[in-house]
């Protein structure tokens, strides 16, 4: 079931167009990054279908429906945006007016300040919080209303190492629970080990939409890597076969545009022994930067 | 809108500040009315209308402006802090509005009142053991106390309008500041016809010099209100929330 979706999303700000014609579709249960560098439209598409910002074409859905005709949108969906709160409130405090809002019992309120690890500053005015502080106390307004859908903007951004270890444990918590995230970024390596699938855009459009293995695996950035003792024939093997080594250390090169069975299978032909045979995809982020690098041609 | 007028009222109670606002205000209704009854019954008497006026005055201009600042304040701060994306997350758009109308009007109301009742506490004993009179019936002292409070519970409805049409916490700040001195400069231009922009009326309203009768007033001042409210109740509901 599609429980978050844009069709042909267009907005325009002035004769600035930061998004355009972006549609994709996001199914239950489904953990989603939404990646593009910073100003290619991410938080313009979020707040889109957070129904904040009216677009000028085209729409963005959650459950079939505009945010704005959701009954109880708290419960439904939580979000995240900006890691903002009046400073001299207290976490609490924040908490209970956002609860009062969407007639959240105030029990909870202990319960999502328990979650994020903010109960015992629970009293604190917010500004005197660290930016990891208030990022989790955003993620506990999301979390107010116990939503199956949450969009969460940048949470990972300022966060220290420390703070991205929490947060990537806090989402996998979270999606452990079946709910449906869609969290954006600009980088990749915040959202890698949490994500099923990623949404690319760059310049407001859409590059990509597919799982999260599927980028490390294109052919087009495929490398082996092998090592052999007879290093100098297999050289000559794979120049006479069209192969191209890229690197050489030692006993060891790296072959382009082939992949691992099909360098296996030429080395086992020419009776060349192999001592390994490594098929090195781009990295993530190697994918993610080709993807959203203008001057690169992009695979889609 | 219960929910969302409580939760207006919770975001008032959960910060300290606010607790400034009456203090500091009834603290110079407190210290002007002090001051002026220490001159009744001084050789050359006073006459109704001058009794009157450190009462009125204080009480009704400085509510007035006091509930339209401290609503310039807070509904700025939402843009200023970016919390008012949270608030129309919860609920749409004109109903926040209204909640904040409803919430900083309910407030005024009884600002007004509370600095009202502390004038005539402080006045009408020391007026009475003189053998004076302010010049009203009871159904007087009712008007007054009402328009006073009308006058405050319209100037937070302008405060609230002020902050949704500029989105800017300072812009809204000097508009309820500059409005004063603008409304001076602009009689020099309009001659009367100033009297008609909001401070002007609110004089009529509370009937200490202004133009019209305190009815006419009052229903011009509602009038004033109403329009920048709906307004700033278009602009919410359109604009983007970047």
């Amino acid at each position: 079931m599609t429980l978050i979706e844009t069709r042909h999303l267009t907005k325009d700000f002035g004769s600035v167009r930061a998004v355009d014609d972006l549609s994709f579709a996001i199914e239950e249960g489904k953990i989603v990054g939404f990646l593009g560098p910073n100003g290619s439209g991410k938080t313009t598409t979020l707040r889109s279908l957070l129904g904040l910002v009216t677009p000028t074409d085209g729409d963005a859905r959650i459950r079939g429906v505009a945010y704005s005709e959701i009954s109880d949108p708290h419960r439904e969906v939580g979000s995240m945006l900006e890691a903002s709160a009046h400073p001299a409130r207290s976490a609490s405090g924040h908490l209970r007016v956002l609860a009062a809002e969407s007639s959240v019992p105030k029990g909870r309120i202990e319960e999502v300040l328990d979650l994020v690890d903010l109960a015992g500053a629970a009293d604190r005015k917010v500004g005197g919080y660290s930016l990891g502080m208030r990022q989790r106390l955003g993620l506990a307004g999301a979390l107010l209303g116990d939503p199956a859908i949450l969009v969460l903007d940048e949470p990972a951004n300022g966060l220290d190492p420390e703070g991205i270890r929490w947060l990537r444990g806090f989402l996998r918590g979270l999606a452990s629970e079946g709910r449906t995230i869609l969290i954006s970024s600009h980088v990749l390596a915040e959202v890698a080990e949490t994500v099923d699938e990623v949404i690319v855009i760059n310049e407001g459009r859409l590059v990509t939409h597919a799982p999260l293995k599927d980028l490390t695996s294109r052919p087009a950035g495929g490398k082996v890597r092998l090592r052999t003792p007879d290093l100098v024939r297999f050289e000559i093997v794979a120049r006479d076969c069209g192969l191209e080594v890229t690197e050489r250390n030692g006993s060891s090169v790296t072959i382009s545009g082939s992949n691992q069975e099909a360098i296996g299978q030429l080395a086992h032909e020419h009776r060349i022994v192999l001592h390994e045979l490594v098929s090195e995809g781009p990295s993530l982020e190697e994918a993610f930067l080709a993807m959203t690098d203008p001057t690169q041609e992009v695979s889609r | 809108m219960i929910a969302l007028v409580r939760s207006e009222m919770l975001q008032l109670r959960t910060l300290r500040s606010t607790w400034l606002v009456p203090v500091v205000l009834l603290g110079l209704v407190g210290l002007i009315g002090g001051a002026s009854m220490a001159d009744v019954g001084k050789p050359g008497g006073m006459t109704p209308a001058e009794l009157r006026e450190p009462l009125v005055v204080p009480a009704g201009i400085m509510s007035a402006v006091a509930i339209a600042l401290f609503a310039a304040i807070r509904v700025g701060g939402e843009y200023r802090y970016d919390t008012i994306a949270q608030r129309f997350l919860a609920a749409p758009r004109g109903r926040v509005v209204v909640a904040k109308l409803l919430t900083y009007a309910t407030v005024g109301l009884f600002l007004a009142a509370a600095a009202i009742g502390l004038g005539l506490a402080i006045a009408a004993p020391g007026i009475s053991a003189e053998g004076l009179s302010l010049g009203y019936d009871t159904a007087g002292i009712a008007g007054l106390i009402g328009s006073i409070m009308l006058g405050a519970a319209l100037f937070g409805a302008l405060g609230v309008a002020f902050a949704f049409i500029s989105r800017s916490q300072t812009a809204a700040l000097l508009i309820v500041i500059g409005l004063f001195p603008a409304e001076k400069l602009a009689a020099l231009i309009l001659e009367e016809k100033a009297a008609y922009m909001p401070y002007g009326l609110l004089q009529s309203l509370i009937d200490q010099g202004g133009a019209v009768s305190p009815g006419v007033g009052g229903a011009l001042l509602s009038l004033t209100a109403a329009v920048a409210v709906l307004v700033a109740w278009r602009l919410a509901a359109r604009r983007d929330v970047t």
